[in-house]
């Protein structure tokens, strides 16, 4: 048994004894850093699977844990009661492909399909891979599009559109950005001399623009 | 819907999907207490090892405990919602990770102070070597985790081997004998010899993926 394996079973030990079985001081005994990327590896996944605490109200009442739960109830009482949506595309999406066990280019080969554009599963990906990053504005998607996607992904096209504004505003581009392709190109971006006019490089990006920009762009109402 | 109270111990044999989905049940029905209750248990049981999970990967205690706090909140928000999906504690680890994501893109932008690495600091300030490991994020937050990534070109007898010998922590001994019952029809029976063998090829795979 070499190092990494030793101090991985002295850890889960520690852990199923209910010791502190803090990874750092397990990590600290190891000087490569491959050793330790691969313990801290082996703890994590580990982590997942535990079971956690069984219920210990005395314990409860002198833990962190019970600072945290307060602070939770505090804000509760702050919002009034109101059930904001906090978890965003970036997680809600991968998780629900996870649940329904469905990999990224098979939920994009039915989403396409589901929206009239097999033809067009690349650029379907391209726009759903800008969802999960949160990088596509939540307001330009359809409603045809988040239905869509609820029906792949088993929830409401009502969760997809509220975890979809979780960080509109913060940290995401604004809605602007999302029509940014039917506005006129500003010459500033032109790279070549000979750049067509304003308003021709507008009516071409109009003319390039098709049905699925239309559904991932265009506002909840479009494509219907 | 009638919301009806459950006792501790019920709550305690509840998975954590349910216990959230009990948190919920209570608030709508202005049973706060119970909703406080039912809180109490999902976070007291989660809590030290999504801490220990963040730990791994931050450069300090606080940072870990305060990533954890905001994931907590972030999924009892979600459970208000209508969308923890699947299986809550997996849930959890999942926006716990984004958290830590998050957590490394913003120091790395800039904002706020850079990340010390371990041979910045002495070993007072440090406790020793007691410094996170500080990986590329990118790759770490994948929802995939590594290990399964490195079991993944395993056949289940030899994933479930995996499982049991450096999971669950059974010697190689037992791990082979229930592997052997578990996959009765393995044209040769499992031996001590190949659990060591396949636990070594599966560690080869892990490091060759965690190679930076």
């Amino acid at each position: 048994m070499n190092e990494v394996e030793r101090l991985y079973r002295e850890f889960i030990a520690e852990h199923k004894r209910g010791g502190e079985a803090n990874p750092r001081a397990f990590l600290d005994q190891l000087e490569d850093d491959l050793d330790r990327l691969e313990l801290a590896a082996l703890i994590r996944h580990y982590l997942e699977r535990a079971p956690g605490r069984r219920w210990d109200p005395e314990a409860y009442a002198e833990s962190k844990a019970a600072r945290v739960a307060d602070s939770i109830l505090a804000e509760w009482e702050l919002a009034g009661g109101r059930a904001e949506a906090t978890v965003g595309w970036r997680e809600l999406l991968p998780e629900l492909r996870e649940r329904a066990r469905i990999m990224r280019r098979e939920v994009v080969a039915r989403l396409a399909e589901s929206l009239g554009v097999p033809d067009k599963e690349a650029k379907v990906g391209a726009y759903y891979h800008r969802m999960e990053l949160e990088e596509l504005p939540v307001d330009g998607v359809s409603d045809r599009v988040l239905e869509a996607l609820a029906r792949i992904l088993g929830t409401s096209a009502e969760t997809l559109r509220a975890a979809g504004r979780v960080r509109s505003g913060r940290d995401q581009p604004g809605a602007g950005v999302a029509f940014a392709r039917k506005a006129t190109p500003s010459p500033d971006f032109s790279v070549t001399p000979a750049a067509p006019s304003a308003a021709e490089a507008a009516g071409r990006a109009e003319a390039e623009r098709d049905l699925v920009d239309e559904l991932f762009t265009g506002g909840p109402e479009a494509g219907n | 819907m009638t919301f009806r109270e459950r006792s501790e111990s019920e709550l305690d044999r509840l998975g954590d999907e349910d216990l959230l989905r009990y948190v919920a049940a209570a608030r709508e029905a202005g049973r706060n207490d119970a909703a406080s209750t039912a809180l109490a248990i999902f976070t007291f049981r989660r809590y030290e090892d999504l801490v220990r999970y963040a730990s791994t990967s931050v450069p300090n205690e606080q940072d870990a405990e305060d990533l954890v706090q905001q994931a907590l909140a972030d999924v009892v928000r979600a459970t208000f919602n209508g969308s923890v999906p699947g299986e809550a504690v997996n849930f959890v680890f999942t926006i716990l990770k984004r958290r830590i994501a998050d957590f490394h893109d913003k120091r790395n932008r800039g904002g706020g102070p850079p990340i010390a690495l371990p041979e910045d600091l002495d070993d007072e300030e440090s406790g020793g070597r007691n410094l996170a490991i500080e990986e590329d994020f990118s790759d770490a937050v994948d929802t995939r985790d590594v290990v399964e990534q490195a079991k993944a070109g395993l056949s289940p007898a030899h994933q479930r081997v995996v499982d049991l010998y450096l999971g669950d922590e059974y010697d190689a001994p037992e791990a082979a004998k229930r592997v052997n019952e578990e996959f009765p029809g393995l044209k040769t029976p499992m031996t001590d010899a190949n659990v060591h063998q396949i636990a070594t090829r599966f560690r080869r795979k892990l490091r060759e993926l965690l190679e930076p």
